[in-house]
C-alpha cells in the first residue's frame, strides 16, 4: 500500500498537481464558496428547528420578535446532547462577550502561587481585551523571564488593527507590537479565548460528562486530558511538554453558549513542572461594545518595555532575505546552519547564550532594546522561512556554509514550487523562478 | 492520508458546520479529486465542476449516515457531477457492460512509483470508462467493494473492468516505451 500512495502522489504530480498544496485561486474559490454556504445555513438552521413542530410555529412569531427586540436568539436542545460545533457556531453569532477570569500559577519549586483575577471583553471580529483587576502572590516564586501579574494591566490582542498591546499601569509601561499577517497563531492563541478553547477540545480526545446543574442553568459538561491540548496561553502551554492536562467546560443545554471553564495544565522541562490553573465564569453575551472599548490609552509618561514598537514578520520569502541581508551586512558571511540563524546572529552580535536574551536586552539603552528586538525577530526569519518549507514539503536545500555574498550565480537557498519549477535565492540575494533542469546545471556549479 | 478515525471526526465536525472541519477536508481531497475529474473530462471544465462537487458536499454532508463511506460518497458526488455535464454536452458515451473474464479472479500486475510517467501518459489514452475505475483504484487505493459502490455496478463488473483496463494501459506503455 505504501508503493500505491508513492505511486499516487507521483500521478498527481506528472499531472503538475503538488499532493500536499493547493494553489491560492483554489483556496480562494473555495473559501468563497464556503462563506456562501456558512452563512445560508446559520439562516436555514434556526428555521429548521423551529419550524420542526406545530406547536413550535405558533411560538416562533412571538419568539422572533423578542429575540429581535434584545438580539438574543433562543436555540432549543435537541435533547440528545450538544455538539460543541454548534457551542462554536453559537458563540460566533453573538455581537460581543465578556467574562470573567481567575489564573493560579504554582511556581516550579511548589512553595508559592500567584493568583489574578481579570475581566475580558471580546467583540464578534475577534478583539480582545484583558484588565486584570486583582493580584494576589502567597510566597509566588517567579520562574526566570517571568512577569509578575500586576493590577490594571491591560491586553489588547487585536488581530483588526495587526497589534498586540500590554500596558502595565502600576510600572506606567507599555509594550505594542504589530504584526503583518493577520492569521499569526499569536492571535489564534488568545488568552483562553471560549472559541479557542473548544475548538482546541474539538482537535483532541474528549468525552462528554453528562448534564448538571450549576447556579439553578442546566449543562452539560465536555472535558479532555488529551496532552496535545494547547493552553490558551499563548507561547506557553503549545511549546512546553505536558505532565498533565485536565479541561473542563460546561455549556447551557438551552442557549448552547458557555457557562463555566476550568483549565488544569502542569507543564514540564525547561520550566520545571510550572502549573496554571484557569477558570472562567460569569459569562455575559451581546454586551453594547462602545466604540473606544479596543483601542489602548496609552498615557504619554508611560515608557516601553521594548523600547519601541516591535514588529512581527511574517514568514516569507521577502522576509527571509531580509534577515539573510542583515546577517551578511553584519558579518559578511551568511549562517552556517540556517536553523540557527537567529541564534548565530544573537551570538555574533555580541549576546551572551548562557544568559536570557530579555535580561540582556532590558539592560540596554531604551533605543538600543527597541533595534535589537527588531534585529532578532529579522534574523530569525530565515531559520522560520526553512521550517515552513520543511512542513509544506517544498524539499527546501540550503548552501550557506559555501556560498558567500555577491555570489550572483550560485544558490543559496532553493525549494521546489511545482513538479519542474524551483525558486532558488542567489547568493547575491536576487531570487528567480527555474526549471529542474536550470537548477541540475546550477547546483552541479556549486562550491564541494 | 488521516487515519479512518481522523476523518470520521472531520466529517462529523463537518457536519455541525465547523469551518475549519471543511477547509481541512478541502485540503485533503482537493488535489486527488482534481486528478479523478480531469481524467474523467477535458481540463477546461475541471474547475467548475470541482466547484459544483464542493457545493454539493456542503449541502449535503449532514445526511450522510455512514461517516466512514465519505471518501466512496464524495467520489459517486463527482461522478455524477461530471456525467452531469457531459449529458448535458452531449460529450458523454454510455459504458459497454464487459462480461467477466475467467482470469479476472486474480489481478497481480502492481504498477510502481517508477512506472508513474509512462502510467500517466497512457491513462490519458485509454478509454474513460477504463480510466476512471484504474483513477480510483490507484489514486484512493479503493477496493473492488469501494469502487462497485461509487459507479455503481457489481464487484465482477468492477473486476473485469479493471482487468481490461490494465490490459490496455500496459499495451499504451508498451506501445510508447517498447
Amino acid at each position: 500500500m505504501d508503493n500505491y500512495k508513492k505511486l499516487s502522489e507521483e500521478l498527481l504530480k506528472n499531472d503538475g498537481i503538488d499532493p500536499a498544496n493547493i494553489s491560492d485561486s483554489e483556496r480562494a474559490m473555495f473559501e468563497q464558496l464556503l462563506d456562501k454556504h456558512l452563512i445560508s445555513e446559520q439562516k436555514t438552521v434556526l428555521w429548521r428547528i423551529i419550524m420542526k413542530s406545530n406547536i413550535m410555529k405558533l411560538a416562533a412569531a412571538a419568539m422572533i420578535i423578542i429575540a429581535c427586540s434584545t438580539g438574543i436568539i433562543f436555540w432549543k436542545s435537541t435533547g440528545s446532547g450538544i455538539a460543541l460545533g454548534d457551542v462554536l457556531t453559537r458563540i460566533e453569532q453573538v455581537s460581543g462577550y465578556t467574562y470573567q477570569m481567575k489564573t493560579i500559577v504554582t511556581d516550579p519549586e511548589q512553595r508559592g502561587t500567584e493568583t489574578s483575577t481579570a475581566t475580558v471583553l471580546v467583540s464578534k471580529e475577534g478583539d480582545l481585551k484583558m484588565t486584570v483587576t486583582q493580584v494576589d502572590s502567597n510566597n509566588f516564586q517567579k520562574p526566570p523571564d517571568w512577569q509578575n501579574s500586576t493590577v490594571d494591566e491591560e491586553w489588547y490582542l487585536l488581530p483588526t488593527s495587526n497589534s498586540i498591546v500590554f500596558i502595565f499601569h502600576e510600572k506606567k509601561e507599555y509594550s505594542r507590537a504589530f504584526i503583518e499577517n493577520p492569521k499569526h497563531h499569536l492571535y489564534k492563541k488568545q488568552y483562553n479565548e471560549p472559541r479557542e478553547i473548544i475548538k482546541q477540545i474539538l482537535n483532541c480526545e474528549h468525552k462528554s460528562l453528562g448534564q448538571s446543574v450549576i447556579d439553578g442553568i442546566t449543562v452539560e459538561g465536555f472535558q479532555t486530558t488529551d496532552k496535545a491540548y494547547q493552553g490558551g496561553f499563548f507561547g506557553h502551554g503549545e511549546t512546553l511538554p505536558k505532565k498533565k492536562v485536565d479541561v473542563k467546560l460546561w455549556v447551557d443545554v438551552n442557549t448552547f453558549l458557555p457557562v463555566k471553564f476550568e483549565e488544569d495544565i502542569i507543564t514540564s522541562g525547561e520550566i520545571e513542572d510550572i502549573r496554571i490553573q484557569n477558570f472562567i465564569y460569569d459569562f455575559r453575551w451581546n454586551v453594547i461594545i462602545n466604540p473606544g472599548d479596543f483601542e489602548p490609552n496609552i498615557p504619554e509618561d508611560y515608557n516601553t518595555t521594548l523600547g519601541g514598537d516591535i514588529i512581527i514578520l511574517d514568514t516569507n520569502e521577502e522576509n527571509a532575505i531580509k534577515g539573510f541581508k542583515l546577517f551578511t551586512d553584519s558579518f559578511d558571511k551568511y549562517p552556517i546552519d540556517i536553523q540557527r540563524s537567529g541564534v548565530d546572529y544573537g551570538i555574533n552580535s555580541g549576546l551572551d547564550p548562557n544568559s536570557s536574551v530579555m535580561e540582556q536586552v532590558n539592560k540596554m539603552s531604551e533605543e538600543e532594546k527597541t533595534g535589537k528586538i527588531n534585529e532578532l525577530l529579522t534574523s530569525q526569519m530565515p531559520t522560520d522561512f526553512y521550517k515552513m518549507l520543511v512542513k509544506e514539503n517544498k524539499e527546501p536545500v540550503y548552501y550557506g556554509e559555501t556560498v558567500k555574498p555577491d555570489d550572483s550565480s550560485k544558490v543559496l537557498l532553493r525549494w521546489k514550487l511545482e513538479d519542474d519549477q524551483y525558486r532558488i535565492i542567489y547568493g547575491d540575494l536576487q531570487a528567480e523562478t527555474v526549471t529542474k533542469e536550470k537548477l541540475t546545471e546550477l547546483e552541479a556549479a556549486l562550491p564541494k | 492520508m488521516e487515519s479512518q478515525k481522523q476523518l470520521e471526526n472531520i466529517v462529523i465536525r463537518c457536519k455541525s458546520g465547523q469551518r475549519e472541519a471543511f477547509e481541512q477536508l478541502f485540503e485533503l481531497y482537493q488535489p486527488r479529486l482534481k486528478y479523478y475529474v480531469r481524467r474523467l473530462n477535458s481540463n477546461s471544465e475541471t474547475d467548475d465542476i470541482l466547484q459544483d462537487i464542493w457545493i454539493k458536499v456542503f449541502r449535503k454532508i449532514r445526511k450522510l449516515k455512514e461517516n466512514s463511506s465519505f471518501p466512496i460518497w464524495l467520489y459517486r458526488i463527482a461522478r455524477n457531477e461530471v456525467f452531469l455535464r457531459f449529458r448535458q454536452n452531449e460529450k458523454f458515451v454510455e459504458l459497454p457492460e464487459e462480461t467477466e473474464h475467467p482470469e479476472c479472479k486474480e489481478d497481480n500486475y502492481e504498477f510502481s512509483a517508477e512506472d508513474a510517467q509512462k502510467l500517466h501518459n497512457a491513462l490519458n489514452k485509454i478509454q474513460p470508462y477504463h480510466r476512471e475505475v484504474l483513477t480510483l483504484s490507484f489514486i484512493e487505493q479503493m477496493t473492488y467493494e469501494q469502487i462497485a459502490e461509487v459507479i455503481g455496478c457489481n464487484i465482477g463488473t468492477v473486476r473485469s473492468r479493471i482487468f481490461y483496463a490494465k490490459q490496455s494501459l500496459r499495451k499504451e506503455m508498451e506501445r510508447n516505451h517498447g
